[in-house]
């Protein structure tokens, strides 16, 4: 279906994965783009594996089922490599972005990838940094438009987020959500 | 949906918590409590208790609404009878979860089709827009003077009810305007004209009013057709009693309910590219039943797929019964099969519908039907 931008997120339960599915999709919306977001839901154990998916496009979306072959692949938990369904599906032209301090061609050998682009953002340590706990979402999401550009620019991410956020959060996590935002872009480092 | 019960804004809402269906009352909740509605809301001990206090409220002349799924619906099973045999206009909210044993949070139609016979009017809806839609009709539906029955909005759950999609909201005071202010007739509450519900009702009565009841949910049908036109002409989106994509020269067409439908519609136009005339009838309305329009839109199709994603044990499925009974005058008579599929949640892609219409390409060519009733994608062949 390539006339779907899609994008396949994996966490575990707790990291804040659906969430930041869903507020990626309000933020492209926000663009003028239709888009769809939604988990893979099982039963909900905090650490377990999370899928959570988005669809990008130009004309509305039709499709419901989960993302089987990804242009953009969101590891937001390092501990899930080695795990098959990372690669599921992936082609020559799917982009990684994962959350890890490691150096990035350490990173792509331990995906097995060959020649994918691969943009690895410390979210993790962004996430203490800014809320003493462990939520890369949002430093993930900065990472997204960093590696996506053509999908939505830091500029348009950070004025759309702030609305996605202020519905569900109070002021000055809104504030510090925005901040990891902008951290996770500009500690992308490329392979 | 819990947008469109806040735009309705009911006198009362009862209601019980139930997975896929909790998020509903859940956001709904929040609006009462932040004053964004006048609902008085009751929560309930059960969903029998829910339904009970629906009927109570609607009987004393409020506008009334719930929302629930899978067993929740099953354990209303005796109040949805008396809701809709006591004229009752209240709308719910069925977010279609299949019925346990064994437990199972997700998606198939077990729930609302096992409720078919209850004599509420049945709306499907294969996105959040249509649902959204389809709830601002429902109160204008329901409450016409010549239907007065409960109407269930149905969507699937998770698949549709926990994902973000664009889609467009209309403003509070249009959607009110549209739907106008409800005054129930004969309320409880009218000490000055003072009236009994659900009384006793034996041979000498009761087949009297079942035959009127029977009317009123015939009449809908007509009334579903005027309100959902009003409606394209007020807020622009059309709807019809079911959806036909791309039927008028089809020889094969799918059937189906919900949101596989947008699925099939994505393989129906990648086939139609490649020249196969194929196409999808999607079933809005379930109850009525609309026998007659299905069969003149169907006029001309050589074989129909029907795809239920719910089971009736020992039978074939629900929609390849009503399918094929409003087929059955049809000169010629199209080749019908059924096809069980999406228990539990189970996925169809879209390569199993390339597949489907790959089948029915050869039943075509053979003049007949291989198997008329199988489960798809499913182990143990």
């Amino acid at each position: 279906m390539s006339e779907y931008f899609e994008v396949r997120w994996h966490g575990r339960g707790g990291q804040g994965t659906v969430t930041g599915a869903k507020s990626l999709a309000e933020a492209v919306q926000g663009t003028g783009k239709y888009v769809s977001a939604f988990p893979d839901y099982g039963p909900e154990r905090r650490g377990a594996p999370v899928r959570a998916f988005d669809r990008f496009a130009d004309k509305r979306i039709r499709i419901h089922i989960p993302v089987l072959e990804p242009d953009v692949v969101m590891i937001v938990d390092p501990t899930l490599i080695g795990s098959k369904s990372l690669v599921e599906g992936i082609g020559e032209n799917t982009v990684f972005v994962v959350n890890t301090e490691k150096d990035a061609a350490e990173t792509k050998r331990a995906l097995g990838l060959t020649g994918q682009t691969l943009y690895t953002v410390p979210a993790n340590n962004i996430s203490y940094r800014l809320f003493k706990r462990e939520i890369p979402n949002s430093a993930m999401m900065g990472a997204f438009a960093r590696a996506c550009p053509q999908i939505i620019s830091i500029e348009a991410l950070i004025k759309e987020a702030e609305h996605a956020f202020a519905a569900l959060l109070a002021k000055d996590l809104v504030a510090k959500n925005l901040d990891a935002i902008r951290c996770g872009y500009d500690e992308v480092r490329n392979a | 949906m819990a947008e469109a019960m806040r735009q309705i804004n009911p006198d009362v809402v009862a209601a019980f918590p139930i997975t896929p269906s909790t998020q509903v009352i859940e956001d709904f909740a929040t609006f009462v409590a932040d004053g964004k509605v006048k609902t008085e809301l009751i929560t309930v001990e059960s969903e029998h208790s829910a339904m009970s206090a629906c009927i109570g409220a609607s009987a004393a002349g409020g506008r009334v609404m719930t929302a629930t799924s899978a067993n929740g619906l099953a354990l209303m099973w005796e109040m949805l009878y008396i809701a809709a045999s006591m004229r009752q206009p209240i709308l719910m909210t069925v977010v279609n979860r299949a019925l346990s044993a064994p437990i199972n949070i997700h998606c198939d139609h077990g729930d609302s089709m096992g409720a078919r016979d209850a004599g509420w009017i049945q709306i499907y809806a294969e996105n959040n827009q249509e649902a959204y839609d389809n709830m601002v009709m429902a109160p204008v539906i329901a409450e016409h003077r010549d239907v007065r029955l409960p109407v269930m909005v149905c969507l699937d759950g998770f698949i549709i009810s926990h994902s973000i999609e664009t889609m467009e909201l209309e403003e509070d005071q249009a959607v009110r305007d549209f739907i106008g202010p409800y005054r129930g007739l004969h309320s409880l509450l009218d000490t000055d004209r003072p009236v009994t519900w659900g009384a006793l009702d034996l041979h000498d009565y009761y087949i009297e009013h079942k035959r009127g009841q029977q009317a009123a949910i015939e009449s809908a049908k007509s009334v579903i057709e005027s309100v959902s036109d009003r409606f394209y002409r007020t807020f622009g989106r059309k709807y019809e009693l079911f959806e036909s994509y791309r039927i008028e020269d089809a020889e094969r067409v799918m059937v189906a309910i919900n949101s596989v439908a947008g699925e099939i519609k994505e393989v129906v136009d990648a086939l139609r590219d490649a020249g196969e005339k194929v196409g999808l009838l999607k079933i809005r309305l379930f109850r009525p039943f609309p026998y007659a329009q299905i069969a003149a839109a169907l006029r001309g199709a050589k074989v129909v797929t029907v795809l239920d994603r719910s089971t009736s044990m020992g039978a074939y499925g629900p929609l390849f019964g009503e399918i094929r009974t409003a087929l059955y005058d049809a000169e010629p008579r199209p080749l019908v099969y059924n096809r069980t599929f999406g228990l539990g949640g189970r996925e169809l892609f879209p390569d199993d519908i390339q597949e489907l219409f790959a089948e029915s390409r050869r039943y075509l060519q053979n003049g007949k039907v291989e198997k008329i009733f199988d489960f798809l994608n499913v182990r143990g062949d």
